[in-house]
């Protein structure tokens, strides 16, 4: 009679060992498996960022037209917008720019006069974007390049500025440093 | 009045814990088998945020339900966010076509199947945006290196995990000309067309970086996700 009670013993304690265990299991694998929804809030149009250059949502475009009539080969269109590096980077200083947001967009075989839009808004720097058109495959490419900043198209940019942005220019606080 | 033993030794005790055990099994298997594949049915968002499940390793910033109460985000638009720590759920939705973009924590970056990702990226325009994860790293896990432009001269990167990067990519044109191009990577050549492209085609490609460290910057993070969904 003792040894059966004592073999009971065993068996709940173990059995009771066993559903700790898994209900700790169980609890542990609901809360690992979080699951929710939520709505991101998106700002509006006509926001500008703070700081040294200011682009707002409207007007504030690199773009680009290829004002050959007829089919051109190839056009493409880079824009960059330069920004100040940020304090995380490993050696920035408050002289140091470097491109946020690039974009480059081509087409080959572009029928007439063709639109390329970059926006460029929202982002604390300077746009500058590179044109390149092939009119007819084998012919020379042309390359030109402008900038913009605020509300004002730029006077135009070389490929000094574009390559190597604002970075040379220290303690900017107003006018466009490109060209 | 029963001993702590008796009870433990008690036949009732015995069928309390067997009832029990069955219950906390049938649960479990419940939850593994029913409602974890009902869950993966229902991302219903157009961004979607992939996540550890361990939140001890996720900054406090970037977690799922900080991210997406921040306080610079101050207009509703049309963009949903949604996290999920589960790759079967966001590959479910991604091959249901629901998803625009997918946002990749820097510590869920292994936990990612990357082939799924590159095809989805590649083929399906889906934009995507890596928190904490270097900007050539995840460059390469898209497959596209070339992608990472890096202008910085003293370029080590960020040294928080404080920043982001968004990639997308699209392509269009006929099946031959496309294998052309991006056989030659003349998808990212600029102007120095050297392959013979025969009909109508397009490339376009984006890289939007910038630190997270300014608390204003959440704001630019979020429109410049839109900008790469809409453009």
């Amino acid at each position: 009679m003792k040894s059966k009670k004592s073999t009971r013993l065993k068996l709940n304690l173990t059995l009771l060992s066993l559903f700790l265990v898994l209900t700790l299991l169980f609890v542990k694998q609901v809360y690992a498996n979080y699951h929710y929804q939520q709505l991101v809030l998106i700002p509006g149009a006509g926001h500008a960022m703070g700081g040294t250059y200011k682009y707002s949502n409207n007007g504030d475009n690199v773009y680009s037209i290829g004002w050959q009539a007829g089919t051109q080969y190839h056009i493409a269109v880079q824009g960059r917008v330069w920004g100040p590096c940020s304090r995380d980077m490993l050696g920035c200083t408050t002289n140091w720019w470097i491109v946020k947001d690039e974009q480059y967009h081509s087409k080959w075989w572009s029928a007439g006069t063709d639109f390329k839009y970059i926006a460029s808004h929202l982002l604390n720097g300077i746009g500058v974007a590179r044109h390149a058109y092939v009119y007819r495959p084998g012919l020379p490419t042309q390359v030109g390049y402008t900038s913009e900043n605020g509300t004002q198209g730029g006077p135009g940019a070389n490929e000094s500025c574009f390559f190597n942005g604002p970075a040379a220019s220290a303690n900017i606080i107003s006018g466009l440093p490109c060209p | 009045m029963r001993s702590v033993q008796q009870i433990l030794s008690s036949k009732q005790l015995t069928l309390i814990l067997v009832f029990g055990l069955s219950l906390i099994s049938l649960l479990g298997l419940g939850y593994q088998f029913l409602l974890i594949p009902a869950q993966a049915q229902s991302i219903q968002s157009n961004v979607v945020y992939f996540v550890t499940s361990d939140l001890d390793l996720i900054e406090p910033e970037l977690r799922p339900d900080s991210l997406s109460n921040h306080s610079s985000l101050v207009t509703l638009k049309d963009i949903t966010f949604e996290a999920s720590n589960e790759w079967q759920t966001v590959e479910f939705a991604l091959n249901e076509g629901k998803v625009d973009a997918l946002v990749i924590h820097h510590s869920s970056v292994d936990l990612i199947k990357w082939d799924v990702v590159q095809k989805y990226f590649e083929q399906q325009e889906l934009v995507v945006m890596g928190l904490g994860v270097p900007g050539d790293e995840l460059a390469e896990l898209l497959g596209k290196p070339q992608l990472f432009t890096s202008t910085w001269s003293a370029d080590s990167g960020y040294i928080t995990p404080y920043f982001f990067y968004i990639y997308s990519y699209q392509i269009d044109g006929t099946e031959q000309d496309v294998a052309l191009i991006q056989s030659s990577n003349q998808e990212f050549a600029g102007e120095e067309i050297k392959s013979e492209v025969q009909n109508q085609l397009s490339v376009s490609k984006r890289t939007s970086t910038d630190s997270l460290v300014y608390p204003a910057n959440f704001t630019v993070m979020f429109s410049l996700l839109e900008s790469h969904i809409n453009d």
